[in-house]
């Protein structure tokens, strides 16, 4: 097995359905898009679960205990079946078109960016050769979407915190854009696959741990701008319930509101993941020859960890203060990094 | 301390403070819980919690220094006396006003009313806030003739 | 008719149909939105072109930068809808002149242009082709490029400055 858009049309193929020839490609594409979509939307829900048990234990308490036996874990299909059931309201003034279309926008912005993202080296839906260029540039649709939505939706808070959502994404996005830029130069590729290929022989091979270090401040700041740009504490300000309500989407209910939920708690794992592939070694274990899915589940799932846990630890930050870490602290030691690291690797080259 | 000091001292602190941080919560996240699992498991109140009365009624003498003493009156006392014989018929305890202060078993001589560890007598009607202490009992009419029912 | 030319087709309607849209839309913001359905067009078409990574900084620039700046302006300005405009004045003239000048401008272009019409798509991987000519046929014009876009930020925070000193005095 391949990836995934080449293996679903031989495959399919090998049914004999009745299916003209030229439809083949267009059925696989769609099968590998509700894959994907399917597969979001399971990890969103564990990943809800996860959040709020873990919320719990760091606050001393429990999190859910009833749903599904003693750990709470039906919880997030309870909740799914509750947002699917609720009414959907649009407000009388909302722009009722972009009211609509915003949810959309922000799930399809984070499901492209998975069809190019490996889980392991056998495991992928497509190896684009530009791989993660692709995913920074299709997670900008998502931030468009929120926007979208704050304007839509007529209403001071949402416009407020979509405005901070715009503010915040360009602050963060140079900073994750330098930081990606480290990696790429060292493997001499866009190809995620090959980045991680160029990262296998054990943990001293990893990018994080290559000297000169260089690369574990990018981690650092890609990990940083990473959480400024899926809006997770401490960088929350477009949805900052204490001031703004519930910021962008104040006015959603409903599966429309389940939608912008399902594009956060997904991209969180697209950011983790993909800050494990790029510095962590992706698929490679510890000891050099060790490679699987289970190492790099393993390592995006510390860094999800990390996430909660730095959200249930740290208090929301200012909109200036945001935008001064953006702009005045990560986008300079990044530029210091791209420099260092361009320059380590052309003597490294000779 | 020149800016330059200032930027890179607050670009460290900012990291150290939250490395800080989240050691605490690390710790809180192997820490016990203190969640009490309520209606599932009944929390053990201490020794001297201040819950709903204990009445003791065949040691009641009917003297109603408890009702005397609620700074309240929410005690309602209802006595037959015939000679040495003590019929309690009444004991009421109106929960909409009892404030737990534990004065009324103070004074008491016989040492007849406590507070008690149960606390979940919540109602949906005035009247099932006040709670009948006394058994219920049939009386006959010279008995009735001669009960003292009083609050204060 | 090939799957790539059924596609071209609807691409083209799309890239066409938003850029008509946005020129009727009376909703600023709407004819931002029907503005990413053209762009969007316009990566699609260098995708089918196997031009990836220009679709890619397609997608990049101008959904994620330009739209959301003007998305950003409108919020800022509250500009909600757009008056129609004076009938008979010379501003309508005037308009019509520059547009229909422009017009000609680019058909003559077009049509003295010849068009490399290969037929034969290139490999796979222009990356490392458009990253060689970047920083060693072009450099001297991609180096000119970043330091004007670097002198007008540089500008844009010096007027920024300015003016705040002005007010605070």
């Amino acid at each position: 097995m391949n990836e995934l858009a080449r293996f679903l049309p031989t495959f399919l193929e090998g049914f004999n359905l009745s299916l003209p020839q030229n439809l083949v490609p267009v059925v696989a594409m769609f099968l590998c898009g509700s894959i994907v979509a399917a597969a979001m939307g399971l990890s969103a829900a564990v990943l809800v679960w996860a959040e709020r048990k873990l919320a719990g234990h760091f606050q001393c308490r429990l999190g859910p205990v009833y749903v599904g036996g003693k750990f709470g874990w039906l919880q997030s299909i309870a909740d799914g079946i509750k947002l699917f059931l609720k009414e959907d309201i649009i407000p009388t003034d909302a722009d009722r078109p972009l009211f609509r279309l915003a949810p959309y926008l922000a799930v399809i912005g984070v499901l492209a960016a998975f069809v190019a993202f490996p889980i392991s080296e056998h495991l992928l839906v497509a190896d684009l050769n530009i791989g993660i260029f692709f995913i920074l540039a299709v997670l900008t649709v998502e931030v468009f979407g929120v926007i979208l939505a704050g304007w839509a939706s007529n209403n001071k808070w949402s416009l407020l915190g979509a405005m901070r959502a715009a503010a915040q994404m360009v602050s963060s996005e140079i900073p994750m854009g330098l930081a990606i830029l480290l990696p790429v130069m060292t493997a001499e590729s866009l190809s995620l696959k090959t980045i991680v290929a160029d990262q296998s022989g054990g943990i001293l091979k990893w990018y994080v741990f290559q000297p000169p270090f260089f690369m574990a401040v990018a981690f650092l700041i890609f990990f940083v701008a990473g959480l400024a740009s899926l809006k997770r504490s401490p960088f929350d300000l477009p949805e900052a319930e204490s001031e703004l309500t519930a910021g962008f989407h104040t006015e959603y209910s409903g599966m429309r509101f389940s939608f912008f939920f399902m594009a956060e708690y997904a991209g969180m794992l697209l950011v983790s993941g993909l800050a494990a592939l790029l510095y962590l070694g992706g698929w490679h274990g510890i000891l050099p020859g060790q490679s699987g899915v289970e190492w790099f589940l393993l390592k995006t799932s510390f860094l999800l960890f990390v996430m909660i846990w730095i959200r249930w630890t740290l208090p929301r930050l200012r909109i200036d203060q945001v935008v001064y870490v953006g702009w005045k602290v990560m986008t300079p030691f990044a530029l210091v990094c791209v420099l260092g690291q361009a320059a380590a690797v052309h003597f490294r080259g000779g | 301390m020149s800016p330059v000091k200032t930027y890179f001292s607050d670009v460290f602190m900012g990291l150290w403070t939250a490395m800080v941080g989240m050691s605490i919560t690390l710790k809180y996240l192997f820490s016990k819980p203190v969640t009490e699992m309520y209606p599932d498991v009944k929390p053990k109140t201490p020794t001297r919690y201040r819950g709903l009365h204990v009445f003791e009624e065949e040691k009641c003498i009917g003297c109603y220094v408890c009702a005397k003493a609620c700074p309240v009156d929410c005690i309602e006392i209802g006595v037959v006396r015939k000679g040495k014989e003590i019929k309690i018929t009444k004991f009421d305890i109106d929960y909409q006003k009892c404030m737990f202060c534990d004065l009324c078993c103070e004074p008491c001589p016989a040492h007849c009313i406590h507070m008690g560890p149960e606390f979940e007598r919540a109602s949906f009607t005035r009247s099932g806030t006040i709670l009948q202490f006394a058994t219920p009992k049939e009386l006959s009419e010279d008995e009735k003739k001669i009960e003292k029912v009083a609050r204060k | 008719m090939s799957a790539e030319r059924v596609a071209f087709y609807i691409i083209s309607a799309l890239i066409l149909g938003g850029a008509v849209a946005v020129l009727f839309s009376r909703i600023v913001i709407r004819a931002v939105v029907y503005l990413l359905v053209s762009l969007f067009g316009v990566a699609a078409l260098y995708i089918l072109l196997r031009a990836d990574f220009l679709a890619a900084v397609q997608v990049l620039v101008y959904i994620g930068g330009i739209t959301v700046l003007m998305v950003f302006g409108v919020m800022l300005t509250g500009a909600g809808r757009l008056d129609a405009p004076p009938s008979g004045s010379w501003k309508a003239f005037y308009a019509g002149v520059s547009s229909l000048a422009l017009l000609a401008l680019l058909g003559i272009v077009v049509g003295r242009t010849t068009w490399p019409t290969g037929g034969i798509l290139p490999e796979e991987g222009s990356t490392s082709i458009l990253g060689e000519l970047f920083l060693r046929q072009h450099v001297m014009a991609f180096e000119v490029a970043s330091v004007l876009l670097l002198v007008v930020l540089v500008g844009v925070a010096l007027f920024i400055r300015l003016g705040r000193r002005k007010v605070a005095v």
